[in-house]
């Protein structure tokens, strides 16, 4: 609580002290409705840019000093082969991983490396994997299927990996998960939830299953995920910030946060009870984007968890805890849309009663991480503006209060100097102390590949981070307003592969941004010539948009952007590779008419194991009409007409949920349809 | 006329759907699949069309597997089961032998036709209230669950 107590007032006098000196600059020659504006963006930009800095500096601190951030009882470690006691007796753990049209083959990947893991600890009995799907498209849902059957039968788990697919994603992720609490939650204690890119080591599962245990007051025990197999510059950049900076700025957070912390969505074990009882979302009021079903459910389910008397822990300090991110700029700006939304439907949870103050601010956090480039783009245009005023109207020497000399506008330039200097350092110090923690270690600095390579690293990040910051500002900008607008994102897929922008796609979706830099250069160049050189690094990032964002998203060749994991590469991760390559081989060819659903019609196990797992109810959410041409289509099909019809996307999901359609087609039988 | 070489065109497509639905259980090897469609021809009742009798088929299935595992499993479940489990095709062929080959078909299937997901146990989650109300003073937020405590 102390500690908590000493970053607000940290972080509130830093920003008193800033937005104070800010108003005396301004106010030099008086005070007018523009500047007021400044000020107030200044001030809400400066606490903001504060919290982080005596945040990070707090993780530095901690983490110099070899202290536990928080107060959770830890595990103690096991001697090799030891069983873990806390797991010997109860229920088993439920690691539950929801996917939406996501690459199978690399999803199982990843669950058999973690189950091999688990294994090699003899420490596997406990665990239950839930592939827990609400794949929509036909065609990976048929993959789906083939490579789950394949992984139980080569690892012979049929006993510890289950599926279930629902025939409607109903509340999205979040309903994906109740739906499992609802249903299968009372045979567990805990669930680890994991993203369909998660990936953890069989140690840190252990290690977070028995921290559950240990800690009953523990609702949610938060991991924090390490960035991997990013191959982009421009993830390559992001992964190697994440990972250098990452962990400080985590144990700061956690540090301050203790047990009313938050949690991300996944890479995170919670206790199920606490989640049936708390985290019940109803459906916001009112039509999308900020109505409907809760985008963003993990800040909500942790206030409400909390809300409901249970403590949201956020580990900084374990490894093991992997995930992937978008490889383009352009991918990770989908993703982002998404959150926009999400946070911003926040503001209708904000003031839900009896939330506990730290998870309203966490969601207000949420909220301004959206709205600070807006704040950052205002306060440009009003300081563009105050500049332009300045220069074209003449300024007032002789005021109509009476006085024997002229008076002249006042700017001091030297305080103008030292804030921005204060800025600076509140940016960039953080960052050195990470680097600087790895470089007096000559063990540490072998592991990021030696200290020029970290340091060019570093330097790189930099400047690439100056670069992309304004085109940011503006698709996030976008993004809000898009929202506010009352336009819904939906629920897309992610693209988690190889995602290179092409020329056109670049100028496409950044021309507008260079279109903005080139009227931002030409307007301070002509009227506010002394703002120019300041705007300098912006009107270079959007100027430069269209190249920055196709050449960022290219595969970087050279081993910049190094972290510890690309020198002894997790046995884990060579092992989701491995098994995603075989069981990309077990996935059915697409028939160009039918899709898959060919496989599930021609191959007899292919369509005694999709008929097996097929949910009694699913023809209930199937439209009449699509069934009907699917079922004629099929019947082309099977009287021999070459070519075949083809089958929709929407048809093909009918003819799959379709039992009578499927139950004799690998015999030959056509089905006699009422 | 005319009738008669319906009747055989029908016992054609039979004979042909048995040995598919034969195969469709593993069995690959023609002579065997011939052997137990004319054994299931002969069991399934007269005048019913082909998809009638494979279905009839399935629920002997469906019938069988109960009495063999003692759980209710689909047809569909008990053909994934088999196609699963490479030894229950050879194990099936093996059963008008002898019981050891069915006590064996028993233990395969049982593995094979584990379910896919545990039985269903509904908890149900309480919608909760997100509506504006009384904000919590910043001391009394801190008080933990009865349950988390152990009280």
């Amino acid at each position: 609580m102390l500690i908590r107590f000493l970053v607000f007032v940290l972080t509130a006098a830093t920003a008193l002290f800033g937005t104070v000196v800010w108003a005396d600059l301004l106010g030099a020659n008086g005070i007018t409705g523009l500047d007021r504006v400044q000020i107030v963006l200044f001030a809400i930009t400066f606490s903001w840019l504060s919290l982080f800095f005596w945040s990070s500096l707090l993780g530095w601190i901690v983490g110099l000093l070899g202290r536990k951030p928080i107060a959770l009882v830890y595990p103690p470690p096991l001697a090799v082969g030891e069983a873990a006691p806390e797991l010997q007796e109860g229920k088993p753990v439920a690691i539950v991983v929801p996917v939406y049209n996501e690459d199978p083959a690399a999803v199982m990947g990843r669950v058999a490396a973690m189950l091999r893991s688990l294994r090699a600890l003899q420490a596997i009995k406990p665990f239950h994997f839930f592939i827990l799907s609400d794949t929509t498209d036909p065609d990976v849902a048929v993959a789906e299927q083939a490579c789950w059957h394949a992984l139980v039968q080569q690892e012979e788990a049929r006993d510890c990996i289950f599926y279930r697919r629902r025939p409607r994603n109903t509340g999205r992720k979040a309903g994906n998960i109740a739906e499992f609490c609802e249903n299968y939650g009372a045979h567990y204690e805990h669930m680890i939830v994991l993203d369909a890119d998660s990936l953890l080591t069989g140690p840190t599962l252990l290690w977070l299953a028995r921290a559950g245990r240990l800690n009953p007051t523990a609702g949610i025990i938060q991991a924090l995920p390490t960035i991997i197999g990013s191959h982009s510059f421009y993830a390559r950049a992001q992964q190697f910030a994440a990972r250098l900076y990452g962990p400080m700025l985590a144990r700061g957070i956690s540090c301050w946060h203790q047990g009313d912390s938050n949690y991300w969505g996944h890479n995170a074990i919670i206790r199920v009870d606490a989640f049936t009882q708390c985290c019940g979302l109803p459906t916001l009021p009112g039509p999308p984007p900020l109505g409907g079903h809760v985008l963003s459910h993990d800040f909500v389910e942790a206030a409400l968890i909390r809300r409901g008397g249970w403590q949201v822990w956020l580990v900084s300090d374990i490894e093991g805890c992997f995930e992937q991110m978008p490889q383009s700029l352009i991918e990770n700006g989908k993703r982002e849309r998404r959150w926009v939304q999400g946070n911003l439907q926040h503001s209708k949870i904000l003031l839900a009663a009896g939330l506990h103050p730290l998870s309203r601010l966490h969601l207000v956090m949420g909220i301004l991480a959206y709205l600070a480039p807006i704040f950052g783009l205002l306060f440009l245009l009003v300081g563009l503006a105050s500049s332009i005023r300045a220069n074209l109207v003449p300024p007032d020497y002789f005021p109509d209060t009476p006085t024997l000399f002229p008076t002249w506008p006042i700017f001091d330039g030297d305080r103008a100097l030292q804030l921005l200097a204060l800025v600076v350092v509140m940016l960039t110090l953080p960052k050195l102390l990470a680097a600087l923690s790895v470089i007096v270690s000559p063990t540490q600095s072998k592991k990021w590949g030696g200290r020029v390579r970290l340091l060019t690293g570093v330097l790189t990040e930099h400047l690439f981070t100056i670069l992309i910051a304004p085109i940011m500002m503006l698709i996030q900008t976008g993004f809000v307003l898009d929202v506010l607008l009352g336009r819904d994102s939906g629920w897309g897929a992610q693209n988690r592969g190889d995602a290179t922008t092409s020329w056109p796609e670049g100028w496409q979706r950044h021309r507008g941004h260079f279109i903005a830099g080139v009227v931002l250069a030409g307007i301070s160049w002509l009227y506010a010539p002394s703002l120019f050189w300041w705007l300098s690094p912006i009107l270079a990032g959007l100027l430069l948009a269209v190249p920055v964002s196709v050449y960022s998203s290219r595969p970087l060749r050279h081993k910049l952007f190094f972290i510890p994991e690309e020198l002894v590469v997790p046995a884990e991760v060579s092992t989701a590779t491995h098994v995603e390559a075989e069981l990309a081989n077990v996935v059915p060819p697409s028939d160009p008419a039918f899709g898959r659903v060919a496989a599930v019609l021609d191959d007899a196990q292919l369509n005694a194991l999709h008929l097996s797992l097929l949910p009694a109810q699913a023809l209930k959410h199937i439209d009449a009409d699509e069934l009907a041409k699917a079922r004629r289509k099929l019947a082309l099909r099977q009287s021999g007409i070459v070519p075949p019809p083809v089958l929709s996307a929407r048809e093909r999901a009918a003819l799959l949920a379709d039992e009578m359609s499927l139950r004799y087609a690998p015999l030959g039988v056509r089905p006699e349809l009422p | 006329m005319a009738g008669v070489a319906g009747s055989s065109d029908r016992v054609r497509g039979l004979v042909h759907a048995l040995c598919a639905y034969v195969a469709s259980y593993g069995v690959h090897d023609l002579s065997h699949q011939r052997r137990i469609a004319a054994q299931l021809g002969r069991l399934a009742p007269h005048k019913l069309s082909v998809e009638q009798t494979l279905q009839w088929l399935d629920r002997q299935v469906e019938n069988w597997a109960f009495a063999l595992l003692g759980q209710c499993l689909t047809a569909h479940q008990v053909r994934a089961a088999f196609l699963s489990d490479r030894r229950a095709p050879d194990l099936l062929l093996q059963i008008p032998d002898g019981s050891p080959a069915f006590a064996a078909l028993a233990t395969a299937l049982r593995q094979a036709c584990k379910p896919a997901m545990p039985p269903v146990r509904v908890t149900p989650m309480p919608i909760q209230s997100l509506a504006r109300g009384r904000w919590t003073p910043a001391v009394g937020a801190d008080a933990l669950h009865p349950q988390s405590v152990g009280r």
